[in-house]
C-alpha cells in the first residue's frame, strides 16, 4: 500500500514543479488571461470537428507553440502518451462499425486537446491562474479555497505518509485484506481528525488577521507578447475554418 | 472517472456547466450566509486530493482510488463539501491535466455534486440506525449515482458513438463494484470520527430551505425543454434500437395506466407532459414517505 501510494504521489508530484522546468519562453510570457481565453479557443476548437485536416492544423500548431514555449517534445509526449493510447483502446472497436477514420479523427482530437491542457499548465503558475479567475469575477471563497488545497497538499500529504509509515512500523505480520481496509479507516479517520483541526487552527489565524479575504491580481496587460498570441489564435481559427 | 476534453458534445459540456454554475453558486451563497468556516472547505479539499492518492489493494493483484464526495459531504455539510469536492476537481484539471477543461462543469457535476449532495442525504436518513452503514452506503450509492451521470453524458454526446445502453452499464457496474472499497472506507471514517469527535457531525444539520422547493419547481418546469432537447439530438431509447434492429415488436402483458407515457384520447404531447407530472408527484410521494419512515 506504501510502495504503490508513494509511486503514484510522486508521479502526481511531479506536475508541481513542472512550471519550473519550463520558465521562459513565449506562452510563460502572454497574460494569463489571454493565454486562458486564447487556449480555450484552440480547445474548443479541436473537439467540435472530425475533420482530419482541421484537427492536424491545430495540432501542429499547437506543437509549434511547445517549440516557442521552450516545452520539449519529449516531456509533452511523455504527459500525453498514456492517455491517449487509452482513448485509442476504448474507440477501437467502433472501427469495425464506423471505420477506422473516426477511430484516427477522435484519438487525434483527445491528443490536441490534452497538449493544449499541457501547455497551460506547463507554462503557467497556479497563483497566476487564481488572479486570472479573479478577473473572470470567480467568487473570492471559491478562488480562495483553491488557493488554499494547492497551499496545502504537500503538508497534507506528508501527514498522511507519517501516519502510514508508523502505522507500517507496528506492523507484525502480514495483513488480509479487510484488515487492511479496516486499518486503513482507522489511519484515514485519524488523519481527517488532525486535518479538521489544523482548518480551524487556521482560520482562527486568519480571524486575528483580521479575516479579510482579498486576492492580489496583476494588471491586465496587453503588450507584443499578447498581440502576437491573438494574431497566433486568429490565423489558427481562420486557417482551421479555411479547410 | 474524470472525463477528459473531447468526448462530451459542446451542448452537453455547456449544459453541465450552467447546472454545476447554479448548484456551486446556490452553495458559495448558502456558505456564506451561514458563516460556515470555508478555510476547512479548501484544507479538506487538500487532505482529499492527498487521501485519494492511497492505493487501496483489492482482490487480484489490482487497486482503486477514494474519491472522498460523500466524505466531503458529511464531514462539512453538503453545501462546503461541494466547494472542497469542486477545488479538488479543478487543481486536478489546471495543474495536472487529470480531466478536461471542457468537461470540468460535467466532472464537478459528477463527483462534487451528485456524489456530495447523494451522499450526505443518505448518510443524514441512515446516521441515527448505523453509524458504519449510513457512511457505507453514502459512499457506495454516491460514487455509483456519479459514476452513472458519466455514462450518461458520454453516451447522450454524438461525438462519442458507443450509445447509453452501452456507456451506462459500463460505468456504473464498474463504479458499483470498485464503489464498494469507497463505502468501506467512508464507513470506517465516519465510524472512526463519531466514535473520537462526534461533535464534528453533529453540527451539519442542513435545513430545506425555500430555494430548494423553488429550484426543483423550476427544473419540473423546465423538464419539458430536455425532452425538447433529446428530440433536437435524435435520442430514443436504447432498447427501442435494438428490437427494431432484430425485428422484435413488443406484446405487454399489461398496458399499465398510462401505456408508453400517453393518456389514451389525449394528444399525445400533452398526454406526455400529464402522465410526466404524474410521476414527479408519484416519485416525489414515495420518496418523501420512505425518507420519513427511515430518519424516524
Amino acid at each position: 500500500m506504501i510502495e504503490k501510494t508513494i509511486k503514484t504521489a510522486t508521479e502526481y508530484f511531479q506536475n508541481f514543479f513542472s512550471y519550473d522546468y519550463h520558465p521562459k519562453g513565449f506562452l510563460q510570457s502572454v497574460d494569463t488571461r489571454v493565454k486562458l481565453v486564447g487556449m480555450i479557443v484552440l480547445i474548443v476548437a479541436s473537439v467540435t470537428t472530425f475533420n482530419l485536416g482541421k484537427i492536424l492544423a491545430i495540432l501542429f500548431s499547437s506543437l509549434i507553440i511547445s517549440k516557442l514555449s521552450n516545452v520539449s517534445f519529449r516531456d509533452l509526449v511523455s504527459r500525453v502518451w498514456l492517455f491517449t493510447l487509452f482513448t485509442f483502446l476504448i474507440v477501437l472497436p467502433l472501427a469495425f462499425v464506423e471505420g477506422f477514420e473516426y477511430v484516427l479523427a477522435f484519438t487525434l482530437r483527445v491528443l490536441t486537446a490534452i497538449v493544449l491542457l499541457q501547455l497551460i499548465v506547463l507554462t503557467t503558475p497556479f497563483n497566476e491562474l487564481l488572479y486570472a479567475m479573479r478577473s473572470f469575477k470567480i467568487p473570492e471563497i471559491l478562488v480562495f479555497s483553491l488557493g488554499l488545497t494547492y497551499r496545502y497538499i504537500h503538508l497534507m500529504f506528508s501527514e498522511l505518509l507519517r501516519i502510514l509509515i508508523a502505522m507500517e512500523s507496528r506492523r507484525i505480520k502480514k495483513m488480509r485484506y479487510r484488515e487492511i481496509w479496516k486499518e486503513g479507516g482507522k489511519i484515514l479517520g485519524s488523519f481527517f481528525l488532525r486535518v479538521y483541526e489544523k482548518g480551524e487552527n487556521v482560520q482562527r489565524a486568519m480571524s486575528l488577521r483580521g479575516d479579510r479575504i482579498k486576492f492580489y491580481s496583476k494588471p491586465f496587460k496587453f503588450g507584443i507578447e499578447e498581440a502576437l498570441f491573438t494574431l497566433l489564435v486568429v490565423f489558427v481559427l481562420v486557417w482551421w475554418c479555411s479547410l | 472517472m474524470h472525463i477528459p476534453d473531447g468526448y462530451l458534445d459542446m451542448n452537453i459540456a455547456g449544459l453541465f456547466y450552467l447546472l454545476t454554475a447554479i448548484v456551486l453558486g446556490y452553495s458559495i451563497y448558502r456558505v456564506r450566509r451561514e458563516k460556515v468556516n470555508w478555510t476547512l472547505a479548501g484544507i479538506t479539499a487538500s487532505a482529499i486530493f492527498a487521501a485519494q492518492m492511497l492505493n487501496w489493494p483489492i482482490p487480484g493483484g489490482t487497486s482503486a482510488h477514494f474519491v472522498g464526495g460523500a466524505l466531503a459531504g458529511i464531514l462539512l455539510g453538503p453545501y462546503a463539501g461541494c466547494i472542497a469536492m469542486a477545488c479538488v476537481l479543478i487543481v486536478q484539471c489546471l495543474v495536472f491535466a487529470d480531466g478536461g477543461i471542457t468537461a470540468l462543469g460535467a466532472n464537478i457535476w459528477n463527483m462534487g455534486i451528485v456524489d456530495v449532495f447523494v451522499g450526505y442525504y443518505i448518510y443524514k436518513a441512515l446516521e441515527r440506525r448505523n453509524m458504519f452503514l449510513a457512511g457505507f452506503l453514502a459512499g457506495w450509492i454516491g460514487i455509483t449515482l456519479g459514476a452513472i451521470f458519466a455514462g450518461l453524458e458520454i453516451g447522450l454526446s454524438s461525438y462519442f458513438h458507443y450509445s447509453v445502453a452501452i456507456t451506462v452499464p459500463t460505468m456504473g457496474i464498474w463504479h458499483a463494484l470498485l464503489g464498494i472499497v469507497e463505502g468501506v472506507i467512508t464507513g470506517s471514517i465516519v465510524n472512526y470520527i463519531s466514535t473520537t469527535r462526534p461533535d464534528l457531525l453533529e453540527a451539519k444539520e442542513v435545513r430545506v430551505g425555500k430555494a430548494v422547493w423553488i429550484a426543483l419547481a423550476v427544473l419540473i418546469a423546465l423538464s419539458p425543454v430536455f425532452a425538447y432537447l433529446a428530440e433536437l439530438v435524435n435520442y430514443s431509447e436504447p432498447l427501442e434500437n435494438v428490437a427494431k434492429h432484430l425485428g422484435v415488436s413488443e406484446h405487454p402483458l399489461w398496458e399499465g395506466i398510462l401505456p408508453d407515457y400517453t393518456i389514451p384520447g389525449v394528444n399525445p404531447y400533452v398526454g406526455t407532459l400529464i402522465s410526466g407530472a404524474i410521476g414527479v408527484i408519484v416519485v416525489l410521494a414515495i420518496a418523501t414517505v420512505i425518507t420519513r419512515a427511515v430518519a424516524r
